[in-house]
C-alpha cells in the first residue's frame, strides 16, 4: 500500500476499532470471535482501499461492511445449529448457546451423529473441527492453538466442512 | 460525538439495552439502514463505557495483531467471513465510488419509532411520576402548551380515505394472537396510503408490535408497547426539553400530541400498553386516526 493508504486504514482502525468489536458483541457475545470478525473487516477495507480512498463516507462503508459479515456469521452458525443439533440457537448468546448445546449433545441421536463424525474425521480434523462448532472458537484461537495462519485454518475448516457435506449432505450443511 | 448533518441527540435519551435493541432490530430488519444511526449508536454507547475497565479492548494491541496475523500476505484477497451480499454491493461501489450508501426507508422507520418509543415512554413517566407523587397532572403539562384540551376536530376538515377491510384483519388478527382485547386498531387513515403490513418489535427491550403505512415519499407507523408491568421510571434519565405537546381526549383516553413541521407523534396509555401513532400526518389527521379507533 501507498504511505496515504495505510495511514488512511490505520486512522480507520484508531476510530472506529472499539465501536465495531461493541457491536459485534452486541450479537456473537463471544470477545474472540467478535475480534476476529472485525479484524476481518479491517482486512476488507485493505483489500478495497481504491474505493475507500475516494470514498465520501469510509466509516460507514466499514460499518456496512462489518455488518454483513455478522449477519453472514450468523447465518452460517444458525444452518449449523439446525442441522446437527436439530435445534435453533440463532438468538443465543454463548452462555445459553453452551447450555443449549450440552443439552442436546446428550440426546442419543446426537451422540450418534457425533460419533459418525468422529469416524468420517482424523483425529485432527475432529479436534479442529470440534473447536469451531461446538467450541465457537474464533479463527484466531484456533490458529495459534495449532500453529497456523488465520486463512490456513480457514481453509482448513472449509475443506473439512465440504468433506463432511459430501458424506452427510442431511446433517452437515456446506 | 461526530458532527453530522441529522440530529442523533434524541439517541441519548435510550439506555444502553434499548440502544442494543436497536441494533438487532436493524440488524433482522429486510431493508438496509443508514450506517450513520448505527456510528451513532455506538458512539453513544462507547462514550458510556469509556471509563469502565475492561469494557473495551486496547486498540494498539489490537493493531499489532491485524498486523501480526490478518494483515499478512498469505491473506491477500481472502476473507475470514465471507459475505455474497456484500461482494454484490461491493460490485456496485466500485462502478459508483463516490457515491456512499443511501438512507432508505428503514432508517426513519426506526428513527421515527424510536423516537415514539422514548416520547411515549417519556408521556408514560410523567402519567405514573405524577400520580405516585399526587401532582395535578394538568399542572405539570401546564409549561409545556397553554392548549390543555382540544375536542375532536370538525370532521368537514379530516381528509376522506377508503377504509382497507384487509389491513384491519390482519392488524386484529395479531391483537388477537397475542390476547390483547382492547380496542386498539383505527378504521380509518389518510387517502393514498398503502398498508405495508407488521414491523416485529420485539428486540426493543419493552417488547411492541408496529404497523407501517406509505405513500410514496411519506409514512406513517402504529405501535403498540407491550410492558410486563408499571414502568421504572429511575431507568429512564430523560432529559425534559421544551416541547409543545398537546393533550387531546378520545375514547376516554388521554393523547399526548407532539408535532413539529413535518411529522406529529401521538401516544397514550391503555392498561400496561402504550399505543403511538407517529409519521407524516397533520394534527388533524392524527386525530382522526386516533377518534376511529373502535368505529
Amino acid at each position: 500500500m501507498l504511505p496515504e493508504q495505510e495511514r488512511l486504514i490505520e486512522n480507520l482502525y484508531v476510530k472506529n476499532f472499539k465501536k465495531f468489536i461493541r457491536y459485534a458483541e452486541v450479537f456473537s457475545g463471544d470477545p474472540s470471535i467478535s475480534q476476529d470478525i472485525v479484524q476481518d473487516t479491517f482486512h476488507e477495507a485493505i483489500k478495497h482501499i481504491d474505493i475507500l480512498m475516494v470514498h465520501e463516507n469510509p466509516d460507514g462503508w466499514l460499518m456496512n461492511v462489518l455488518k454483513n459479515k455478522i449477519r453472514e456469521n450468523r447465518r452460517r452458525d444458525t444452518r449449523y445449529a439446525r442441522h446437527i443439533l436439530s435445534t435453533n440457537l440463532e438468538a443465543l448468546t454463548a452462555p445459553d448457546y453452551i447450555d443449549a448445546l450440552n443439552e442436546k449433545l446428550s440426546r442419543p441421536n446426537i451422540v450418534e451423529l457425533i460419533e459418525k463424525i468422529k469416524d468420517a474425521l482424523k483425529p485432527d480434523e475432529y479436534r479442529f473441527f470440534s473447536r469451531f462448532v461446538f467450541d465457537k472458537a474464533s479463527h484466531l484461537v484456533v490458529a495459534k492453538e495449532f500453529g497456523i495462519t488465520v486463512y490456513a485454518s480457514q481453509k482448513r475448516l472449509e475443506r473439512i466442512r465440504k468433506k463432511l457435506h459430501d458424506q452427510f449432505p442431511d446433517y452437515v450443511p456446506k | 460525538m461526530s458532527n453530522h448533518r441529522e440530529d442523533y441527540s434524541y439517541l441519548e435519551q435510550f439506555s444502553t439495552k434499548q440502544l442494543e435493541g436497536l441494533l438487532r432490530a436493524d440488524m433482522d430488519a429486510a431493508n438496509e439502514s443508514n450506517p450513520e444511526l448505527l456510528l451513532h449508536i455506538l458512539e453513544v454507547i462507547e462514550e458510556r463505557e469509556k471509563n469502565v475497565s475492561g469494557a473495551l479492548p486496547d486498540v494498539g494491541q489490537a493493531w499489532e495483531e491485524f498486523q501480526t496475523y490478518y494483515n499478512i500476505p498469505e491473506g491477500d484477497g481472502l476473507s475470514l467471513y465471507p459475505c455474497g451480499q456484500f461482494d454484490e454491493r461491493m460490485e456496485q461501489q466500485e462502478e459508483h465510488p463516490s457515491k456512499p450508501f443511501r438512507p432508505i426507508r428503514l432508517h426513519r422507520i426506526l428513527r421515527m419509532a424510536s423516537m415514539a418509543a422514548a416520547i411515549a415512554v417519556l408521556a408514560l413517566a410523567f402519567l405514573i411520576s405524577a400520580q405516585a407523587a399526587g401532582f395535578d397532572i394538568l399542572s405539570l403539562l401546564g409549561c409545556w402548551t397553554s392548549d390543555i384540551f382540544r375536542f375532536a376536530p370538525d370532521s368537514s376538515t379530516a381528509v376522506q380515505g377508503d377504509i382497507n377491510l384487509d389491513y384491519y384483519h390482519s392488524m386484529q388478527a395479531t391483537l388477537d394472537k397475542l390476547g390483547i382485547e382492547e380496542e386498539l386498531i383505527p378504521t380509518w387513515y389518510p387517502e393514498g396510503y398503502e398498508f405495508l403490513g407488521l414491523a416485529d418489535w420485539d428486540n426493543l427491550s419493552t417488547g411492541g408490535i408496529g404497523w407501517n403505512f406509505n405513500r410514496g415519499n411519506e409514512f406513517f407507523s402504529i405501535t403498540i408497547l407491550l410492558f410486563q408491568s408499571t414502568v421504572d421510571v429511575d431507568s429512564y434519565s430523560v432529559e425534559k426539553e421544551q416541547v409543545d405537546v398537546e393533550v387531546y381526549e378520545s375514547n376516554s383516553n388521554k393523547i399526548y400530541i407532539f408535532s413539529n413541521d413535518s411529522s406529529t407523534t401521538a401516544t397514550w396509555s391503555v392498561g400496561t400498553m402504550v399505543e403511538i401513532v407517529t409519521g407524516d400526518l397533520s394534527v388533524d389527521e392524527t386525530k382522526a386516526i386516533i377518534d376511529s379507533i373502535g368505529g
